[in-house]
């Protein structure tokens, strides 16, 4: 079997917020149909990373690459320079995000937030655009819901709108911020179950998460931080089985309990 | 078997309201009081009751509340454009552009609107001399005149309290972007929308929303606050009263008149809001 492609390279990225270092040096790869978990205690920075990588936070030095094109910035000499507002949006729009607290559209209903995207950014028309969403709300089995607003539907059913948009755009590889932890357990479990069908579908996914039966069942890859460093990676297999840091250990005991 | 479990002799306990007596007691002094109000304002005799039906739909009226309409609505709504436009302002990161916006509240908030309205209206013609407004470079002139005649009261006026009140709509506008959730930015420009679509569409449009009932209260102060340009001679509705006043001396009645009026203004605007409110709920 030929190594899979390469979809994302982030290369000693560094990331302060004041005198704090919430990222010290990370380096990630993600490969094509690949589902990389990134796990740790709060304030790792596992967010953060994710918002850097769509560039929804700018970084203070380092490359971060998706689909070998330079994310957010280009070189000017030694140095990368931010790029414009319409570039930086481009680039997004090819980057899918899911949030820990859904962010749907509170103005719109769930298939007007499905298909806003694809209307505004990539300039499908009314009709195309709700062909496409429908079918992305079938996929996370909510349809019969369209017409509902946010405040009218469960944080799952929320959620899974969420995933729908993101679905709808089309993108080249999917991060998702703590997916299921904003969610009861019944919830969780409807949200997980939908996470599990796109990465069956061989998705790109990098997900930071707390969800540790989420991240045995699906991630082939899983990278371990603390306080804006990578501790451990590795195959998930290897990680949560057998971890070589103490510190990976001890979090893992405490995640089970 | 013990007796709660049989279900003949069960009890079920419905609860009981007692007389509210307290309740009862504030009502009571307060309809005393308002109708002692009431009766006094009627049995004085102040009031000639005959001459305020007369003058309450009178044909003077209609111009003057013509007046006080058309000057607030123009006000408030070129308020909230401009508002929206200081606020958004006020927010950027360019320092010069928020501090700019900031001085600009500071000053059109901070000063009577009465003296504004005076300056507009006695010193800024006398600053300017004469008022061309056309496309700059070509032949295309609109208005060229001395600008102690462009300057009308309505003109004056329009400049005073539109300008005046986009120092406080400003504020509302920035109270109304600042309740939207940053998630919904996050959301929006990781779908890859540009800045500019993202304030418009999405904060914008969501922030707009949330300040409606304070819109709504400026739109009412901004139908009373029009009565200053009577100083200047504006036509609005305390101008008509009083102008009719002056003839017949009716002073309160024609008051009455113009409260009668003010009032109906405020509802109508109530309504408005009412309306709008429950056509965009809030989600």
């Amino acid at each position: 079997m030929t190594e899979p492609k390469l979809k994302m390279e982030a290369l000693h990225v560094y990331k302060s917020f004041g005198d704090v270092k919430v990222l010290h040096d990370v380096s990630v790869r993600v490969h094509s149909g690949e589902v990389v978990a990134l796990i740790g205690p709060s304030g790792a920075g596992k967010s953060t990373f994710l918002r850097c990588v769509n560039n929804l936070q700018p970084i203070d030095s380092g490359t971060i690459e998706v689909d070998e094109e330079l994310i957010g910035y280009r070189k000017v000499g030694d140095y990368l320079e931010p790029l414009p507002d319409k570039e930086a949006a481009a680039q997004r729009a090819r980057i899918g995000m899911v949030f820990q607290n859904f962010n749907l559209f509170r103005h719109m209903t769930a298939v007007a937030n499905v298909m806003y995207g694809q209307i505004e950014v990539l300039g499908r028309s009314k009709a195309e655009a709700r062909a496409s969403a429908m079918d992305a709300l079938k996929r996370v089995g909510l349809v019969g819901r369209e017409d509902r607003f946010p405040a009218q539907l469960s944080g799952g059913q929320q959620q899974r709108v969420a995933i729908a948009r993101v679905m709808a755009m089309d993108p080249t590889m999917i991060l998702l911020d703590e997916p299921t932890s904003a969610l009861d357990p019944e919830l969780r479990v409807e949200v997980a179950n939908v996470i599990k069908g796109m990465a069956a579908n061989r998705a790109t996914m990098l997900m930071a998460t707390h969800d540790i039966p989420l991240v045995h069942d699906i991630a082939d890859y899983i990278i371990f931080m603390v306080d804006g460093r990578i501790v451990e990676a590795g195959s998930a297999e290897k990680i949560l089985t057998n971890p070589e840091h103490d510190r990976t250990r001890s979090f893992l005991t405490a995640m089970e309990s | 078997m013990t007796a709660a479990t049989e279900a003949s002799k069960a009890v079920y306990f419905p609860v009981r309201s007692k007389f509210p007596w307290g309740q009862f007691l504030q009502a009571a002094v307060v309809i005393v009081i308002v109708g002692w109000v009431i009766v006094s304002f009627v049995v004085s005799g102040v009031f000639d009751f005959a001459t305020v039906a007369r003058y309450l739909f009178g044909p003077q009226i209609w111009a003057g509340l013509w007046g006080t309409v058309s000057l607030a609505t123009l006000s408030t709504a070129i308020a909230l454009v401009l508002g929206t436009l200081v606020a958004l302002m006020r927010i950027s990161s360019n320092r010069v552009l928020s501090g700019v916006a900031a001085a600009y509240v500071f000053f059109f908030r901070g000063t009577p609107m009465l003296v504004q309205l005076l300056i507009w209206f006695y010193a800024i013609p006398r600053m300017i001399g004469q008022v061309r407004i056309g496309i700059p470079f070509t032949d295309v002139v609109w208005v060229d005149q001395p600008a102690s005649v462009f300057f009308t009261p309505f003109i004056a006026g329009l400049f005073a309290l539109s300008l005046a009140e986009t120092g406080y709509m400003a504020e509302v506008v920035r109270s109304g972007i600042l309740g939207v959730d940053q998630g919904q930015r996050d959301a929006a420009a990781a779908l890859g929308l540009p800045r500019r679509k993202i304030t418009t569409q999405i904060v914008l449009v969501q922030a707009f929303r949330i300040i409606l009932p304070s819109a709504g209260n400026q739109y009412i102060m901004m139908i009373k606050n029009t009565s200053l340009a009577y100083t200047i001679g504006y036509m609005e509705l305390l101008l008509t009263v009083s102008r009719i006043y002056y003839s017949n001396f009716k002073y309160l009645e024609l008051l009455l008149v113009a409260a009668f009026w003010y009032l109906v203004l405020t509802a109508l605007i109530t309504f408005l809001q009412q309306f709008l409110e429950r056509r965009f709920p809030a989600r």
